[in-house]
């Protein structure tokens, strides 16, 4: 073999080792795109059956949605915990693992540094604290309220976005937001404002990222068509997220929901045991003791599930 | 006797060219038909969740689109009821689980679908990946769950 031929075939044997690299790059990129695309399909379905559930099984919810007791504009009830639980769950079956108390620890302490809650004047926020058990786990705060200052008074604005609280000189007072020039827009501009803010505080604080932000839209994005939250909303973050990956990956996903109809259960004895089901799935003879607006109020109030009829 | 050598480097090469030419068209056709794999689960979960009902007819499309891009899969639709009950050491407090049923053709408003797709064996274009290249193709195993609204 001359000299000659020796530099030359460094060429195709170069492009040779090329060619390898770039296929096994491909197939790991493509894999972590595949594992990136999955993670954000199981994170929203997770988010939107967190707030479909938590509308749904709140206890205590009008029938009404439009209106309640106190005659607020699009009021609606909401336990966090049900949001968190379920988001835990469903969450949990995409990544086919057991839904138990010790996934949802492992959850917690390990993927989950944020969550949030935005009810119907105010919003919970979960973040991190030491187990003194081991590990982390999810804390709750109080509800915060959507205050908006404006002209030496403060507001509690809420998602009906018609009434508000009005604290001015010491004086606690119910408003009409259009009487005191207080736009839809505004209203909606300030919440998902203070959301997107308190988020992204937390999150920096949690992960060290302080070159990353959360933000979210007070209107559907034309590009990105990201909701603006609007009505009962679930935010979730997860944060190196490995199960079934090769690499740590990261997803944030906004959840809403908004109730059409609702199905009352209906409480009856049967043989002295007091059990629960779906009111139109009874038969007609059977004699109805009680009605609640969902299955956890009915829980609560010592009945059972009903195996024969809601199956 | 040098120009014999260079004959059979420069044959080997080509052969070992023509080699990675065919991987990459194979593994490019084996991730596109995974992500429509993904696609078509993901269109399965929507239409369920969404509508409430689950046919015979429905389940057998969704074998047949899995079947249909060449990789040979076992896909497993799960059904999951929401039970609550009171919890017996705590009067205030309820327990809230998911049971599964087997009847995954009646759904009802909170039930969680859960479909389960793994590939069996290796495919061919992965055995000879691997035994050539020693590139190990991951084989294509996901779920997806969602509830019924």
């Amino acid at each position: 073999m001359n000299r000659g031929f020796g530099i030359l075939l460094a060429v195709p044997i170069l492009f040779f080792s090329i060619s390898i690299l770039i296929l096994v790059g491909h197939v790991r990129d493509e894999a972590e795109d595949l594992s990136e695309y999955i993670l954000a399909l199981s994170i929203d379905y997770a988010t939107d059956a967190a707030a479909e559930e938590m509308l749904l099984e709140t206890p205590s919810l009008d029938s009404d949605y439009a209106t309640s007791m106190n005659a607020e504009v699009g009021y609606f009830a909401a336990d966090p915990e049900i949001a968190r639980t379920t988001f835990e769950d469903v969450l949990s079956l995409n990544y086919d693992m057991a839904l138990s108390t010790a996934t949802r620890v492992d959850l917690e302490s390990n993927y989950m540094p944020l969550f949030c809650v935005a009810a119907y004047d105010g919003y919970y926020l979960y973040t991190q604290i030491k187990d003194p058990d081991g590990g982390w786990r999810l804390q709750g705060s109080l509800k915060y309220p959507y205050s908006y200052e404006k002209d030496d008074a403060y507001y509690a604005l809420n998602l009906g976005m018609d009434s508000s609280y009005r604290l001015k000189d010491g004086n606690l007072k119910k408003v009409k937001l259009a009487d005191v020039d207080i736009s839809k827009d505004t209203c909606r501009i300030r919440i998902n404002t203070l959301i997107s803010d308190q988020l992204m505080y937390l999150f920096q604080q949690a992960t060290g990222r302080n070159s990353e932000f959360i933000y979210i839209p007070h209107d559907l994005g034309t590009f990105k068509e990201v909701n603006p939250i609007q009505g009962p909303t679930v935010m979730a973050f997860l944060d190196n997220w490995d199960v079934r990956n090769y690499s740590a990956i990261s997803a944030f996903s906004i959840g809403g929901a908004r109730i059409e109809k609702t199905r009352v259960v209906a409480g009856y004895v049967v043989n002295g045991q007091k059990l629960y089901s779906y009111s139109d799935l009874l038969p007609e003879d059977l004699i109805t003791v009680d009605t609640f607006s969902s299955m956890e109020e009915a829980a609560a109030a010592g009945y059972y599930y009903d195996y024969n009829y809601m199956d | 006797m040098y120009g014999f050598i260079n004959k059979i480097l420069g044959v080997i090469l080509c052969l070992a060219m023509i080699i990675i030419m065919l991987s990459t068209v194979m593994v490019t056709n084996y991730l596109q038909a995974t992500r429509s794999i993904v696609a078509e689960v993901t269109n399965f979960v929507d239409e369920v969740t969404d509508t409430g009902i689950l046919t015979p007819a429905q389940l057998s499309d969704l074998y047949m689109a899995c079947a249909s891009y060449g990789i040979q899969s076992d896909v497993q639709v799960l059904r999951y009821v929401k039970v609550i009950n009171p919890d017996p050491t705590d009067p205030n407090t309820v327990i809230r689980n998911y049971t599964v049923n087997e009847d995954i053709y009646s759904w009802k408003q909170g039930d969680l679908v859960q479909v389960k797709v793994h590939s069996i064996g290796q495919t061919g274009m992965m055995s000879f990946l691997y035994h050539v290249l020693g590139l190990n193709v991951s084989n294509l195993d996901f779920t997806l769950a969602g509830r019924i609204r």
